[in-house]
């Protein structure tokens, strides 16, 4: 390169004809031109009249198929032998969604993609299909044992028959969503757990039948679990997660190190379930206990004590929740960036003033219906989160005022205020934000002064 | 926009022989150019230096993949989601839709340009250009379409017709 720089000016032109050279050497380039003159003729005879198959390899069309779905390859299929091979090709058929059969799948239509899918078939979505019941998914899971991906929600026939078939056969299933699929119990949960160690995401909100066993078996067996969510899952009790129900007598001390994410949403736990939780699973990042009505200030306790990874809690509608609980959950959890608190109404500035002053990142804040607030916390919540805050909601906190927004701006990041029914924030003030801000979006409701007299004549004409 | 690497510009040379000289910062949506400078060692210099052999492009197609880079080296770096890709197709900007409708002769250039300078943006929007053309066919109207021959025995056409009827409620 030294020489190359010395000579340059001089030898221009010879330059350029090394450099036309290099390029055509250049093993990147290289391959691509082998590839597509080996491609281009090896797959079409030259006798082949049309453009497309005469000018695209065969990747290129395989790309142009990934766009299409189940009834647009089988139709691809049916146009000449050329395309008959690529429609079939087994890249075409990894993923396949049915969400637009609906309803209606037929039996057929499940043997047939289930045979043509095969061992391509990784990812499979029967969201919505309704009447889909479990002899389909014996046939799916007999043919496709490389299923890493199953959605069946709201698939309501689903039985544990299914699930049992899971287990025997897709041993590599990392994502199962059986939201609302209410027809199934802890036996399934046996099922996978005994059959699918590799899952990673596991979704049976609001499948009610479903008791702390249940649980049990999975957080026991699938120990590469990361994500469990059981939202309205009415089934289960505050001992979720207790050490020593049952069966794990040899297992005491259980630590789900891989499990970061937890959604238990409206489940009637207690204090001593969150307890239990921040003790075996020490690496939670996401944890949603809103409408856990039962919940107190001692589970923000003891998630401070534990959680130190802590980024996401939403608690909205857990309102017994106060001060005495936010301040230690904020010396505790530094990472916090989003928390939804929304209906917490007995908390005060104390709170807001401990997440603004210990937890270095926050981003989203809702505290909407937290009516104790004041301008305070607020100011210093823009001092300290202004390089980080992106949402603040804050509507129906009636004592904050003006001064409030005069503070946010200066939050560099900030993308959204929600302000409805904050009735001291003036328009007045909401105006001169938007001009100082513009980007940032204010989501304000003033009611309109009362209609003139004539508009209402109007009206009544009209009707 | 004093920034010399903004005002630097590259010189690419098409199969035809006519050179272009092009923006580094819109050449960059090139991934194939991207690695061709750096390998070279030729990213650092100022002046644009010699022209760059593009092989398999004409000049005619090549204008406009320069055009249509010129309009999108703005745009926000989109996330490699080549696993998570949805199937859409109704999702082509009007921009894109006009500068797309071309023959079929010139789309397959640009589709073969755009794979071969690694131009992702291009690639995907021309590719279901085309899938847009195939969505809603029956197979009879993509022959058509496309000019393809049917070279199925009737005996054949029968046996596949049968085989995916099942797509069709």
């Amino acid at each position: 390169m030294e020489l190359e720089r010395a000579q340059r000016g001089s030898g221009s032109s010879r330059r350029a004809k090394r450099l036309a050279q290099q390029a055509k050497t250049h093993p990147m380039i290289q391959a691509k031109q082998n590839q597509m003159y080996l491609i281009t003729t090896v797959t079409h005879p030259s006798s082949d009249t049309s453009l497309i198959n005469k000018k695209l390899p065969k990747e290129l069309i395989l790309r142009i198929f990934s766009y299409l779905d189940t009834k647009g390859l089988c139709r691809c299929a049916q146009t000449c032998h050329a395309w008959n091979a690529l429609a079939l090709d087994g890249s075409n058929w990894k993923r396949v969604d049915l969400f637009t059969f609906q309803k209606d799948v037929k039996s057929a239509v499940i043997e047939n993609l289930a045979r043509r899918c095969g061992g391509f078939l990784k990812e499979l979505s029967l969201k919505g299909c309704e009447n889909v019941h479990d002899l389909a998914i014996k046939t799916f899971t007999a043919k496709c044992p490389n299923l890493e991906y199953l959605s069946l929600y709201k698939c309501k026939r689903v039985t544990d028959t299914s699930c049992e078939n899971l287990g025997k056969n897709c041993h590599k299933l990392k994502y199962l969503n059986l939201e609302n699929c209410t027809s199934i119990t802890d036996r399934s949960m046996r099922f996978i757990g005994d059959g699918c160690k590799n899952l990673e995401y596991l979704n049976i909100s609001w499948c009610d039948s479903i008791q702390d066993r249940g649980i049990q078996y999975i957080i026991n067996n699938c120990t590469k679990l990361e994500t469990l969510i059981l939202r309205g899952c009415d089934g289960l009790t505050e001992n979720v997660f207790d050490q020593n129900l049952e069966q794990n007598a040899e297992q005491e001390g259980l630590k789900l190190e891989n499990l970061t994410k937890i959604n238990l949403l409206g489940c009637f736990i207690n204090d001593e379930t969150i307890n239990n939780l921040a003790v075996i699973a020490k690496n939670i990042e996401y944890l949603c206990i809103s409408n856990c009505s039962n919940i107190t200030d001692n589970a923000l306790i003891s998630l401070g004590n534990h959680s130190f990874h802590l980024k996401t809690l939403e608690v909205a509608g857990c309102n017994l929740l106060g001060d005495n609980g936010f301040i230690p959950l904020a010396k505790g959890c530094r990472y916090l960036e989003k928390l939804d608190l929304e209906d917490c109404s007995l908390i005060s500035d104390a709170s807001i003033n401990s997440l603004a002053n210990y937890c270095g990142g926050l981003k989203e804040l809702s505290l909407s219906h937290c009516e104790l607030l004041t301008d305070e916390s607020m100011h210093n919540l823009a001092a300290k989160q202004r390089e980080t805050l992106e949402i603040l909601e804050v509507d129906n906190c009636p004592l904050l005022s003006d001064s409030t927004l005069s503070h946010l701006r200066h939050c560099k990041t900030l993308k959204r205020i929600d302000l409805y029914d904050c009735q001291n924030v003036s328009k007045d003030a909401i105006q001169r934000f938007k001009l100082q801000r513009p980007h940032v979006e204010i989501h304000a409701y003033f009611a309109p002064a009362t209609p003139p007299p004539d508009a209402v004549v109007n009206r009544a004409g009209a009707a | 926009m004093t920034d010399a690497a903004q005002e630097r510009s590259i010189k690419l040379l098409s199969s035809d022989n006519e050179t272009f000289q092009v923006p580094r910062n819109v050449i960059r949506l090139s991934n194939t150019i991207n690695t061709l400078l750096q390998d070279l060692g030729l990213d650092d210099e100022e002046d644009a230096g010699d022209a760059i052999p593009v092989q398999n492009v004409t000049s005619t197609i090549l204008k406009k993949v320069i055009a249509w880079c010129q309009h999108h080296h703005e745009d926000p770096v989109a996330a490699d989601d080549s696993d998570s890709r949805e199937k859409r197709t109704d999702d082509i900007s009007s921009w894109d839709v006009e500068f797309l409708k071309v023959d079929q002769g010139t789309l397959f250039e640009l589709i073969l340009a755009a794979n071969y300078l690694d131009i992702k943006g291009l690639l995907d929007v021309s590719c279901k250009t085309v899938a847009n053309m195939i969505k809603g066919k029956s197979p009879e109207e993509i022959r058509r379409t496309f000019n393809i021959k049917n070279d199925f025995t009737p005996e054949e056409e029968e046996q596949i017709r049968k085989e995916n009827a099942w797509c069709e409620d």
